[in-house]
């Protein structure tokens, strides 16, 4: 219980203070080497698709390369959170995996948290594998199921984008609150730990998640509205209402 | 965007020699003091080594500035790190207990020795690797990681990314400060309104811009690959620097 009312002294700390990527350092070698092994088969899987892709189109990587450069953008972009008092940033994996596919997308955040790195000293390289995990693979695939299972509900585009914005944060928060549970979690049950930190997350990432489920809807629609050919090229959106 | 938001861009640096050695060496370098940071244990090696980065920026022509800016949220980080050893690892002798709210709080040894090393390990850890992106050019790196057989794919599409993510900020931002000016960010329903138009129009403009980019990069002869100068032979200075780093290396490893 005490280490609970701590956790919720943590979240009156900055933003910026409990972003989602791990710092260098934080993990130990060997969970740190785990999750590179967690998460290199689906990069090297993503690359071998893009690959593929490039080989039909060699159009394909500066689509890619440039899209990525957008997402990366859009996240480090600020949203107000009401609730916080304060601003958060966008996972905008959901909105990459939308348009560029799960495993394209696990490739561009795998890009995005190494150049994150390296010029805005957030995360680190010895996390790279836990932080591509829980953003690239956890984010996109989870956003892009929830995508996929909102247009076989028939829902309309715009819902279709907010579930998958939604899901990308809360679920890539989860792998967040799991890499750290199981470096921090000390002598306490590995459970009790995992729970109070996605706990301390909940108060600004319910609000940030609602408002990147709405961006990426938005997003969404606002592309089908002024861009359907951009929507034709990717193959995206086919039987959802719009 | 918020102040955290500072890009670290090696690109315009005076050439000094910490800055012009060999991509390949700094690679090799920053891999081996990372894995030295990670498993050295204790607090000794890990603040020693953020110590040396400093002093190895500030030789490389680096304003003290640029850098201390850049460590403030890993300090943040590593004093919650810190704080959370101290509630999570209750092993060891007690130390001290202190009212916290309703409760009594003890701090035990192990909970304070555990929580030092997590945190000098973040301290340790993100200033090398400060080091190493306040004096290595992106391009650079690039080429290393293709002479340690990267995927061409990924590095192809490391420095697209790269090239675009400076214009495409500026052009985010002006978007951005158009919204403002016209109340876009005037509440919360505008607010998020603006977001959705703002990823919106970033989207419809980077897709024009791929169109266009690859067809002027056609007009110049892609045809599937970049291509670029590939690293030549290491010069003497950059065998001598991995000489003397890995020695540094290798003593901080044994004192720990």
């Amino acid at each position: 219980m005490k280490s609970v009312i701590f956790l919720c002294a943590l979240m009156l700390l900055p933003q910026s203070a409990l972003a989602m990527h791990l710092s260098e350092g934080i993990l130990p070698a060997r969970w740190a080497l785990l999750w590179f092994a967690a998460a290199l088969p689906f990069v090297a899987w993503g690359v071998v698709q893009i690959n593929r892709k490039k080989r039909l189109d060699p159009a394909y990587i500066p689509l890619l390369g440039i899209f990525g450069a957008a997402v990366f953008v859009f996240s480090v972009f600020p949203i107000p959170v009401p609730v916080a008092g304060s601003t958060a940033h966008p996972a905008g994996t959901g909105m990459s995996a939308i348009f560029l596919g799960p495993f394209a997308s696990v490739v561009v955040a795998f890009i995005s948290l190494l150049l994150q790195a390296l010029f805005l000293a957030h995360g680190g390289l010895t996390t790279l594998g836990a932080n591509t995990f829980s953003m690239g693979v956890m984010g996109s695939f989870s956003a892009f199921g929830a995508y996929l299972l909102c247009r076989k509900g028939g829902l309309s585009l715009f819902w279709c984008g907010f579930a998958a914005g939604v899901s990308a944060d809360l679920v890539t928060y989860f792998g967040t609150s799991f890499a750290l549970a199981s470096a921090l979690h000390g002598t306490q049950p590995f459970l009790s730990v995992l729970g109070q930190i996605y706990l301390a997350f909940m108060p600004t990432q319910i609000p940030l998640a609602l408002l990147e489920g709405a961006v990426t809807g938005g997003l969404l629609v606002y592309v089908q509205k002024h861009r359907p050919d951009i929507i034709g090229r990717l193959g995206l959106f086919q039987g959802v209402k719009g | 965007m918020s102040g955290a938001h500072s890009f670290i861009d090696a690109q315009g640096e005076s050439r000094r020699l910490l800055v012009a050695l060999d991509g390949r060496i700094k690679l090799f370098l920053l891999s081996a003091a990372l894995m030295v940071n990670l498993t050295a244990g204790g607090v000794r090696v890990s603040l020693l080594l953020a110590l040396l980065a400093f002093a190895l920026v500030l030789g490389a022509g680096v304003r003290a500035a640029a850098f201390l800016k850049r460590m403030a949220i890993p300090v943040l980080l590593a004093l919650v790190a810190l704080a959370t050893q101290l509630f999570w690892f209750r092993e060891g002798e007690a130390i001290f207990t202190f009212p916290f709210l309703f409760w009594e709080m003890t701090v035990y040894s192990g909970g304070v020795a555990r929580g030092m090393e997590i945190a000098s390990r973040i301290l340790g850890g993100m200033a090398t690797l400060l080091f190493f992106a306040l004096t290595t050019p992106l391009p650079e790196l690039m080429r290393a990681a293709r002479w340690f057989r990267c995927p061409p794919v990924l590095v192809e599409l490391a420095l697209i990314m790269y090239r675009y993510v400076f214009l495409l900020l500026d052009e985010g931002g002006r978007i951005r400060t158009a919204q403002k000016a016209r109340l876009g960010f005037v509440d919360s329903r505008s607010a998020l309104r603006s977001s959705g138009i703002l990823g919106g129009m970033l989207i419809l403009r980077t897709f024009d811009r791929a169109e266009r980019s690859f067809a002027a990069m056609r007009c110049r002869g892609y045809q599937g690959a970049l291509t670029g100068i590939t690293p030549g032979k290491l010069q003497t200075k950059d065998w001598g620097a991995l000489v003397v780093g890995l020695g540094v290396l290798v003593v901080l490893f044994l004192m720990h």
